[in-house]
């Protein structure tokens, strides 16, 4: 038998067909909508991106920042033990960093790319863990601002206090699907593979900024979030808080990649940033494929975001 | 009593200022319970909140109930006042009450009576009123005090002088009180105001236990609901949605919304998911819809060429948020969200707190306030709920100890940031306590490299922590 009538029509009806299911695929997002037949933008770089403003480790992220509509997972590197699993405690200041530059972005209206996702502008902090002390606050809100509007992103802020882990769940993913919020802070213990799943679908639909706290002894188990960090605390030679931030997992990343941060703080200009000590990473993104030698350990030109309280 | 003589008799007493507006809710409450006694229940008209004499105001604190035509339900006048004494008992209050035929007569026997519980009968009014003294008569205190320097104390000695001799050196304000004390002349309480909460109601032939027919019956409320508070141009905050059930109490589903809204469809959404869980019992055989909260329209500047308002992208994001609100709102709880609040308190635990969304103070009333920075000293990054008490091994006590055990570890110190010395809140009247609270404080650096913050009561060598960096 020959082969039969009107394959090559039912070919064309098939690609059509996909082509229509991949175009309501992308029309869910707005920015992110285009014509029927045409050629495919490289999506990756039309995502937002939240920054932690340090030059050097903003680069080794893909496209040079926090995707939204991902999870950020983050965790402290601790000796804690079974018996005192209730001590363990989020990277606050990190959070405050990240949440500082974003607010600059939004306030400042150089961020088009916020503006054309009519970003909803609310902070939201999940479980009493991760509450912000009022350092932490006054950290994430810029100084360059108005006072009224710090006033009013103090009042952007609001907490959540899920009596249990059912609770938290839920208004995780209520807080990650609604169009009003920008970000969110949450208490990430005991979430197992299955919820993690539906914590990405949730801000992946809401196109929401997850950062994600996790307990020590929970960090990178059943962990499917777009880039895994951890923090380990170091003794500083200068009486300034000192940690070594590491990138564990991120989209590209060959080999983990860390650096070593320093709070400072000015006693006369009671000004406190986050300084880039050096970098004493041994990888970096594959598709760059830098080189690094021994003379990547010693401390580089140090970089300073614009951070302070 | 004074607060020295209640120092003397308690050792630890506790002071608080006297609130006149909270006491003013607490009585209008009362008043309000009071209406099962009386129909005309109200607050002493003489209660003023700006009245800066607290004696006065504490004169003033109470209920005026007239009983003329509800003694008969009671069977008698007795009766009425003990079930009155007991329930307020059973309240925690302790109550001086009196009867009386006028209500300037049953105020000054309900304060100045020797004993707590008083019934003065029509025939005997004039003989007890003569020993009470002059303040029983709620005049102002230049007039009483007058009273005194002429030698007059008691109501006796007032009422035997001449009404025309009293006119002339007080004015008419005394005679009108002597004048309504003994009935001569009305005084009329001024009841407090019930107001009556909206209800709609929805009667069925018969009990249903359909969901669907109540999420019909439901919906239909909403909307009609909803119609009548566009035409009278409101918006609800609070509902209450009542299912009478058969066999079982009944049940209700209160929603409570962060902004006033009267969209069916958001109400809906929000009320949809608590009624697949309501239990039926044997049926349901009336629905109702009671207002408890509403609150005009806010009317938005329309642009008269586009027909949108000028703030429709903020209107999305507000309407956005108000979902999400009330949808956390009504399935955790209003207590579960919370707003960040500074407070007037050095001290870094009671420097700041969490204050439930339902109670925080709403934006609108905070207009000019700046976000207050704390830019004179660095504090660590979490603060403990409650200090934590730590061992040490300290040389000197002005110095950050050498050794700390902490979560059951010992770790060597490497460096100290101190001390800072934190004072307690003299403000509040409690010396002794304040005296304990002297804090010095240390940044410490633990061989780790963790940065945290422990103090030191100034008179004990116990350490706290109180702080970490993180």
């Amino acid at each position: 038998m020959g082969r039969p009538m009107g394959t090559a029509a039912r070919k064309n009806e098939t690609l059509q067909s996909l082509l229509e299911s991949s175009t309501l695929w992308f029309g869910r997002f707005s920015h992110r909508r285009m014509a029927l037949g045409a050629t495919s933008p490289d999506l990756t770089t039309q995502l937002p991106h939240a920054k932690l403003g340090l030059e050097q480790i903003d680069q080794a992220l893909p496209n040079s920042g926090l995707e939204f509509g991902a999870i950020h997972e983050w965790s402290v590197a601790s000796s804690i033990t079974e018996k005192s699993r209730n001590h363990w405690q989020p990277p606050s200041l990190i959070f405050a960093l990240i949440l500082h530059n974003l607010i600059s972005e939004i306030a400042s209206g150089r961020d088009l790319v916020h503006r054309d996702l009519a970003h909803g502008q609310q902070l939201v902090w999940i479980g009493r863990r991760c509450w912000p002390t009022p350092t932490v606050l006054e950290s994430a809100i810029p100084e360059e601002l108005s006072l009224l509007e710090q006033a009013s992103w103090k009042d952007r802020c609001f907490f959540i206090d899920p009596a249990n882990q059912k609770h938290r769940l839920w208004s995780l993913l209520e807080t990650l699907r609604s169009k009003a919020v920008a970000a969110t802070i949450v208490d990430g213990s005991k979430f197992d593979a299955l919820n993690l799943r539906r914590i990405k679908l949730a801000a992946a639909e809401g196109q929401t900024l997850c950062l994600l706290a996790r307990p020590p002894w929970e960090s990178n188990h059943n962990s499917i979030a777009s880039t895994c960090w951890r923090l380990a605390a170091l003794a500083s030679p200068n009486r300034h808080p000192r940690w070594s931030i590491e990138l564990l997992r991120a989209r590209g990343l060959s080999a983990p990649r860390s650096w070593i941060l320093e709070w400072s703080n000015d006693e006369l200009s009671k000004k406190s940033a986050f300084h880039l000590v050096s970098s004493t990473d041994g990888g970096g993104l594959a598709k760059k494929n830098e080189r690094h030698d021994s003379t990547t350990l010693l401390p580089r030109k140090s970089a300073t975001a614009t951070y302070r309280t | 009593m004074s607060v020295t003589h209640a120092r003397a008799c308690l050792k630890n007493v506790e002071l608080h200022q006297f609130n006149p507006l909270l006491e003013q809710k607490a009585l209008a409450a009362l008043s309000r319970w009071a209406i099962r006694f009386s129909p005309l229940s109200g607050i002493d008209a003489a209660f003023k909140i700006d009245d800066t004499d607290q004696i006065n105001q504490q004169l003033h604190c109470g209920i005026n109930l007239d009983i003329s035509g509800s003694v008969r339900l009671f069977r008698g006048e007795e009766n009425l006042v003990n079930q009155l004494n007991l329930t307020l008992k059973r309240f925690g209050l302790t109550g001086r009450l009196a009867v009386a035929p006028t209500l300037g007569a049953a105020w000054a026997f309900s304060r100045f009576a020797r004993v707590p519980t008083s019934f003065i009968p029509q025939d005997k009014l004039h003989q007890q009123l003569a020993e009470l003294p002059v303040r029983a008569l709620r005049i102002d205190n230049l007039s009483r005090q007058i009273l005194t320097e002429v030698g007059i104390s008691n109501l006796r000695e007032l009422l035997e002088l001449p009404p025309k001799a009293l006119l002339d050196r007080f004015g008419p304000r005394l005679l009108i009180r002597i004048r309504q004390l003994i009935g001569h002349e009305d005084e009329p309480i001024t009841p407090i105001r019930i107001t009556a909460h909206p209800e709609l109601f929805f009667p069925l032939t018969g009990p249903t236990t359909q969901l669907e027919a109540l999420y019909q019956i439901t919906k239909e409320l909403l909307k009609r609901l909803c119609q009548e508070l566009e035409k009278q141009h409101q918006r609800f905050r609070k509902l209450l949605f009542i299912y009478r059930r058969i066999n079982a109490p009944t049940a209700t589903l209160s929603l409570i919304l962060s902004s006033p809204s009267a969209d069916p469809q958001h109400l809906w959404s929000l009320l949809q998911p608590r009624l697949e869980k309501l239990n039926l019992a044997d049926g349901v055989d009336l629905v109702s819809v009671r207002i408890l909260d509403k609150t005009p329209a806010q009317t938005l500047a329309v642009n008269f060429l586009t027909g949108t308002s000028d703030s429709s992208g903020n209107n999305k994001n507000e309407s956005q948020l108000a979902l999400l609100l009330d949808q956390l709102i009504n399935n955790l709880g209003a207590d579960k969200i919370c707003h960040f609040e500074l407070l007037s308190s050095h001290l870094p635990e009671r420097s700041y707190r969490f204050a439930s969304s339902s109670k925080a103070t709403p934006l609108k009333q905070k207009k000019g306030e700046s976000f207050y920075r704390t830019k004179l000293f660095i504090r660590p990054s979490v603060i403990l709920e409650s200090p934590l008490p730590i061992r040490t091994v300290a040389l000197l006590p002005d110095k950050p100890p050498s050794r700390i055990q902490w979560r059951n570890r010992s770790f060597r110190v490497i460096c100290g940031i101190g001390p800072e010395r934190i004072g307690s809140e003299w403000w509040q009247a409690q010396p002794q306590r304040a005296a304990e609270e002297l804090r010095d404080y240390f940044r410490i650096q633990l061989q780790t490299g963790t940065w945290i913050w422990i103090f030191r009561r100034v008179n004990s060598t116990q350490w706290f922590i109180h702080g970490v960096w993180a």
